[in-house]
């Protein structure tokens, strides 16, 4: 793997700071980060430090709900590492450009260290194999490790191949926690809940293949340690992002959930970004709808919150969203589709409701726009 | 009892006064305004401001200028520009507002003031010029011309000297659809009151121009 860029300085982040990197090429990147942050408890203090981070804008949050981030397993809360060393690695596909990674800290945190690696060039992958080889650090308590993030990637498997010893008192475990679903563990009826646990019987070397079968989306694998386990290897097999046929799927599925023609939404998909989920505009419009910040305001007045604008499925709830909301704008009209794309490129007070519709009128983008998605052009 | 009621109705009254929000656009309640320098506020979901003082005719005084921008629903977005302390927006526009710039076409002292508007997926770049205590609009020539103002398109403008003449052209970039390696790049002149458009071809572009 190459390494692309390099954070190595051990420091106290009192604020949000932002770390830059371009990249040269489109493909599968990893990004991972270590850091400690503290319980209240141990700086006197009213509250835990913790520490988050955005990744060209998007967020990271749990699972089930999205307002919640400080304690997503893609972040560092302090109420439950209590100063021990965590490492989060980020799997997703970035285009070529710059990019920026926004860290983002509750009172302070300890940043240890960031790299940003690029996995491949393709964005599908049969095998990666990490030889991580990290420790925990010890504490006589189960708490947050190591997490790997799957940011709209799907993966069919993985493999963990640990070192486990025995110690006075207590022993080292590791609990595997796949997308919040803890995995139950046979090897110990009495710790079904970790998963990997000291025992003569399995010895200190233990190794488990994991068939998940996620599909395309944010997904996160989670270790937690108890004591010191090591973390020796992990190999992921098949992971790659969601193919155009995937996505133009999700939006006939979703146009046909709010009784829109499915392949209108897919055209209009195509021709704004052609299904890159991750296409940003010079004007700052992103993902497969091209929504800008005000749009995604607007679409909350809707009743609809998007809460990660890279994020496929709610890119597209929320384009066809604010697209039904026009298109029913227009309803009773004449030229009722013409008037909604229109509105939709230029806005919908640029079109009047009750005027006849005029092409002359019309911006020449506007007008190019529209002719392509009717096929008219 | 009397003296009772009377302190009451004072308190009733104080408290009124001193919650009561004279200012139609309370949203820099707290933080302090520094009209030297442009700032921007923005209420959740509503009303974003941008205020600065800008000389905008090179006469040493600087203007005042304001500008109020709501979002509301789709349609609903409106812009209004103020000068000199107006109580009253000079005018209003249809869109949200994104920036405005100065642009010094010739170097001369006129500047040219350019306010941009998002509607829809497009943006609209409006250019003014200062005269006599108000903005005048400088219309943009096109295939259209006569209908709208303005250049409207995915991408903001660029105020470049693309000829070395020591005037800067106004250029336009229109973005492929679907999106490709190539876009339309269209050339405009500042040509007495109105830009002209002096030239259009397409050029390649290395990133995935959106």
């Amino acid at each position: 793997m190459e390494i692309i860029f390099q954070d190595k300085r051990r420091r106290l982040i009192r604020q949000e700071e932002i770390v830059p990197f371009s990249l040269k090429e489109t493909g599968l990147y990893m990004v991972t980060i270590s850091a400690r942050c503290k319980g209240e408890r141990q700086f006197d203090a009213t509250d835990d430090e913790d520490l988050r981070l955005e990744i060209d804008g998007r967020k990271f949050p749990h699972l089930l709900n999205p307002e919640r981030h400080a304690d997503s397993p893609a972040a560092f809360s302090g109420g439950n590492l209590h100063d021990l060393k965590k490492t989060i690695y980020f799997l997703f596909k970035l285009n070529t450009g710059k990019h920026e990674i926004t860290l983002i800290p509750d009172i302070s945190a300890t940043f240890e260290d960031l790299t940003v690696f690029k996995i491949s060039s393709e964005t599908a992958l049969d095998r990666l194999d990490l030889e991580i080889d990290i420790q925990a650090e010890d504490r006589k308590k189960g708490r947050p490790w190591i997490t790997f993030v799957f940011a709209d990637l799907s993966l069919a498997s993985f493999s963990v191949t640990l070192t486990l010893k025995r110690r006075l008192f207590d022993s080292d475990d590791v609990k595997v926690v796949i997308d919040g679903s803890v995995g139950r563990s046979y090897r110990d009826n009495l710790r079904k809940l970790w998963y990997f646990v000291t025992s003569s019987l399995y010895g200190e070397k233990q190794s488990e293949t994991f068939t998940v079968n996620l599909p395309p989306a944010l997904h996160y694998l989670e270790l937690d340690a108890d004591r010191r386990p090591a973390l020796e290897r992990i190999l992921f097999l098949s992971i790659r992002t969601a193919t155009t046929e995937e996505i133009k799927e999700k939006i006939r599925r979703k146009a046909r959930e709010l009784a829109l023609d499915p392949e209108l939404l897919v055209r209009i998909a195509q021709f704004e970004s052609s299904f890159d989920s991750l296409a940003v505009s010079s004007a700052g419009a992103k993902g497969i709808y091209q929504l800008t910040e005000i749009t995604v305001k607007q679409i909350v007045k809707l009743g609809y919150k998007i809460h990660d604008i890279f994020n496929i499925d709610q890119n597209i709830a929320g384009g066809q969203i604010y697209f039904r909301w026009l298109y029913q704008h227009y309803a009773g009209t004449a030229d009722q589709l013409e008037k909604t794309l229109a509105a939709w490129n230029w806005g919908l007070a640029n079109v009047p409701k009750d005027k006849f519709f005029e092409w002359n009128r019309l911006p020449k983008e506007t007008e190019i726009f529209i002719k392509n998605v009717l096929g008219t052009k | 009892m009397k003296l009772r009621s009377i302190f009451i109705a004072i308190l009733l009254l104080s408290a009124f006064l001193l919650t009561r929000n004279t200012d139609p656009y309370p949203i820099n309640q707290g933080e302090k305004k520094d009209k030297r320098t442009v700032s921007s506020a923005t209420v959740p979901d509503t009303i974003s401001v941008a205020e600065s003082f800008l000389d905008l005719d090179s006469d040493g005084k600087a203007e005042s200028f304001r500008i109020n921008s709501y979002a509301g629903l789709p349609g609903e977005e409106r812009t209004e520009v103020f000068l000199n302390d107006a109580d009253t927006p000079l005018f209003s526009l249809v869109g949200y507002f994104e920036g405005f710039f100065i642009h010094n076409i010739d170097y001369s002292k006129e500047k040219l003031l350019e306010i941009r508007i998002s509607s829809g997926h497009s943006i609209n770049s409006l250019a003014y010029r200062y005269h006599k205590g108000s903005l005048v609009r400088i219309p943009v020539s096109t295939e259209k011309e006569g209908f709208f103002e303005g250049v409207v398109s995915r991408n903001p403008t660029d105020f470049i000297d693309v000829d070395g003449d020591g005037v800067k052209e106004m250029i336009v970039y229109h973005r492929e659809f679907p999106p490709d390696h190539r876009r339309t790049v269209q050339v405009y002149q500042l040509k007495e009151e109105r830009f002209e458009k002096l030239r259009e071809y397409e050029e390649e572009t290395q990133e995935l121009f959106l």
